[in-house]
């Protein structure tokens, strides 16, 4: 194997390594700022092959979260661009400004994924259940109305309350500490 | 928060909001600082949650003893509780990436009908040049990479690389790309205007490259073409039989990066240190990084003239109706590659079989369009049943397609035990802009057991080569010299100057530097000509002749050059008291090496 090759792979391996350590915050990060859960999923893949497409130009004494989350803002604003004719749509000025938001809060947010964590489990079992279908699961809130008997008004609700709660926990616990 | 910020905040989410609305909380989040604060807090929430509801699923995390990257988390520590919660965290966070990744699989590129669709939608494929019927320009027509023409009349193909290749009547010609064809029958004249350019024809493992030098390919019959150079000179190449794609899953050599999906987890190997694992439930999976192209026929995964997809597996698969376990699976539309269980409605099958478990391995043929051959898992006529394939055991497969043959082939365990002859010359079509999968397919399909050694060759494996891999593989032998990625997979045999006329053979014996298998399972090189045998793996010589063997290749290496050997026949020289030399044809293990000229 030439130098080429062993380089190449080295590359490979550490932005394998960067890479699995960062794409939860990533992934939460497009996800938080792309609503629709199938756009946001495909703004991902893009973000991921972004990101392996453009290795080769990342500085190793810049923080690789930082560059990543330049590039999945990059491709989130381009997926807004396109979504430009919908007037259902914020303006990108806006766009721009709560990415930078979101990237402050998700640089910063191990202390808040823990938090969250502990108020998850501060949830009623019916209330978590909740969240590891609907989230966890990919059980959607039709699925869910069906099982509670219910209509999906009373779900989506039910999952309205869950994250007021858990927000109001959160600052909760950020005030305390 | 609100109530009001809170009502329209999770209006958003859910895409209630109309244009008022969205208007008044933009107008909002513009002029208040703070309740743009809570809303990205909100809204920051919303995408946590994802990751955090996979915890509160049960994760079982198997260490995986190698040096993956992504245990590198388990060798920093020897502590272990620690060292779980930590790969926990990974498989959890890339459960979760899974969900949002794959729960909605649509694409902006490509349009799925809805989410229980599998993707149908075509993806522009890329055009290789102009097709002239009789040279005409008034009647040119884009040429699609993969397509092929089987022309009655004299036709030119100009290709974007500027060559043209001129195709005599009754010729049928494969445009696999713009740099190079395919030709399985007729006479084709290529010439060059700009030397820069290039363009290559492949006959089998054989191919013929110019630099701007004009020459004509005859194929003569079934086993052998005739090379004319008219000027200049070309070169004849021989196929590194070695494969374009590979994965041994230990960590360090795979032709891709690899990122791992809900319970996916790197493992100790069958062959080498390393395999890949999945949980055989919805999201499991590792997602290849790269190799993707924007249109159908580039990227890495972009075949055209054969495929072989070879793998090791270990299997728990239960064969249930609707349950499928793909080993590998690249989804671009149509021109998808496919090779896993099944057990459907064999939708796609050619030939047609009753419905039940099957071994699929499915891609598009220009003519005949997506198929599969599905092997049925019923133990008739030497084939496995589910219960012996998905024993948990290893089991080498091998699947191949030759478009030079026609036959697409399904070999378990170094025998192939089923296949389909297709028309001569359909070229395959794939590749394209969707990543590739191996052991699950996004949210709906996931592989239960171990997959090692995933290779993909760019030409059809022989059933003798198969059958040598599936032997070695029994052992724990590794049996294949990754192909570095300096190399085109061709080698350069023979230059043929101007005024040659030569003859290829697809599996020449003329010069006889064979190679004699020994008592104890290596080889023995020796070489009877003065035309030494080129080494396949370190680019130079072995010396030429001797009367005893000049070096031993252990079994480690006899893997290696295996692929370079195929079985004929050579004339010794046995000594009789009735005569010194009695020459008699001996079957022998030989290297597939020249050409003869005539």
């Amino acid at each position: 194997m030439n130098h080429k090759t062993l380089d190449r792979t080295a590359i490979s391996e550490e932005f394998l390594r960067l890479y699995t350590r960062d794409q939860f915050r990533i992934a939460g990060f497009v996800r938080a700022l792309i609503a629709d859960p199938a756009d946001a999923g495909d703004v991902i893949q893009e973000t991921s092959l972004a990101l392996f497409r453009s290795f080769h130009q990342y500085e190793r004494n810049r923080d690789f979260t930082n560059w990543a989350f330049g590039i999945a803002r990059h491709q989130v604003l381009k997926h807004w661009r396109l979504k430009r004719r919908d007037k259902l749509v914020f303006s990108e000025a806006l766009i721009d400004d709560l990415a930078d938001e979101a990237i402050a809060m998700l640089s910063t947010d191990q202390d808040r994924f823990q938090a969250l964590r502990e108020c998850i489990g501060r949830l009623t079992a019916r209330q978590r259940d909740l969240i590891k279908d609907f989230y966890g699961n990919g059980v959607t809130a039709a699925t869910v109305a069906e099982q509670w008997n219910c209509s999906v008004h009373v779900v989506y609700n039910a999952l309205r309350s869950v994250r007021k709660t858990l927000q109001r926990c959160i600052d909760g616990r950020s005030l305390e500490t | 928060m609100n109530d009001e910020l809170c009502r329209l905040a999770d209006g958003y989410l859910e895409g209630n909001l109309g244009e008022e609305e969205t208007l008044r909380l933009q107008n909002w989040l513009q002029s208040d600082p703070d309740i743009k604060r809570q809303f990205v807090a909100h809204l920051v929430l919303h995408g946590q949650l994802g990751v955090i509801a996979e915890e509160l699923r049960t994760v079982h995390v198997k260490a995986a003893q190698e040096d993956s990257p992504l245990d590198i988390a388990f060798q920093r520590k020897k502590d272990w509780s620690r060292s779980i919660r930590i790969a926990s965290a990974v498989a959890i966070a890339a459960s979760v990436f899974a969900i949002v990744f794959s729960l909605y699989p649509t694409g902006r590129a490509l349009h799925v009908q809805s989410e229980t669709d599998y993707e149908s939608a075509s993806i522009p494929i890329r055009t290789v040049g102009f097709y002239l019927p009789d040279g005409s320009s008034s009647r040119a027509r884009p040429v699609a990479a993969g397509s092929n023409a089987s022309s009655k009349e004299s036709a030119i193909f100009s290709t974007a690389s500027r060559a043209k290749v001129q195709l005599a009547p009754g010729t049928l010609f494969g445009f696999a790309d713009d740099a190079f064809g395919l030709l399985y029958r007729g006479s084709v004249d290529v010439s060059i205007d700009d030397p820069a350019d290039h363009y290559a024809i492949e006959v089998g493992n054989r191919r013929i490259i110019s630099h701007g030098a004009p020459f004509t390919l005859t194929t003569l019959d079934a086993e052998r073409t005739q090379l004319t150079v008219h000027d200049g000179s070309v070169d004849i190449q021989t196929r590194l039989l070695q494969p374009r794609l590979y994965w041994p899953f230990d960590g360090h050599r795979d032709s891709l990066p690899i990122v791992p999906f809900g319970q996916a987890l790197r493992v100790p190997g069958m062959i080498g240190s390393g395999a890949v694992q999945v949980d055989g439930k919805r999201g499991s999976r590792f997602e290849i990084v790269g190799g993707t192209g924007d249109t159908v026929s580039s990227g890495a995964f972009a075949f055209s003239g054969a495929i072989t997809i070879e793998c090791v597996i270990s299997s728990t698969w239960d064969g249930s109706k609707n349950n499928q376990d793909p080993i590998f699976r690249k989804e671009d539309g149509p021109n998808r590659i496919l090779l896993g269980f099944q057990n459907d409605d064999n939708d796609f099958e050619i030939p047609t079989i009753p419905e039940g478990p099957v071994l699929s391995f499915g891609i598009f043929l220009q003519s005949s369009g997506y198929s599969e051959l599905d092997m049925p898992l019923d133990g008739e006529e030497g084939r496995p049943t589910v219960a012996q394939i998905a024993d948990g055991k290893p089991h080498h497969i091998a699947a191949t397609y030759d478009s030079f043959t026609g036959v697409k082939s399904i070999a378990v365990d170094g025998l192939v035990l089923y296949s389909y002859r297709f028309p001569v010359g359909q070229c395959i079509q794939s590749g394209g802009p969707r990543a590739a999968s191996i052991g699950g397919w996004r949210n709906r399909e996931s592989f239960s057991g171990t997959i090692d050694e995933l290779a993909f060759y760019d030409y059809a494996l022989t059933a003798e080569q198969i059958a040598m891999h599936a032997q070695l593989a029994a052992k724990g032998i590794r049996w294949i010299q990754p192909r570095a990625s300096s190399e085109s997979g061709w080698v350069t045999s023979r230059t043929v100057t101007h005024g040659e006329v030569i003859v290829l053979r697809d599996s020449t014996t003329s010069h006889v530097t064979h190679i004699q298998r020994t008592e104890r399972g290596a080889y023995n090189l020796v070489s009877t000509s003065h035309n030494p045998l080129l080494d396949p793996v370190s680019r130079g010589t072995f010396a030429a002749f001797g009367p005893n063997p000049r070096r031993s290749i252990t079994d480690y290496n006899a893997a290696r050059y295996e692929p370079f050997l195929t079985n004929g026949t050579t004339s010794r020289c046995l000594r009789t008291p009735e005569s010194d030399c009695q020459h008699t044809d001996v079957p022998t293990t030989v290297a597939l090496s020249e050409t003869s000229a005539i």
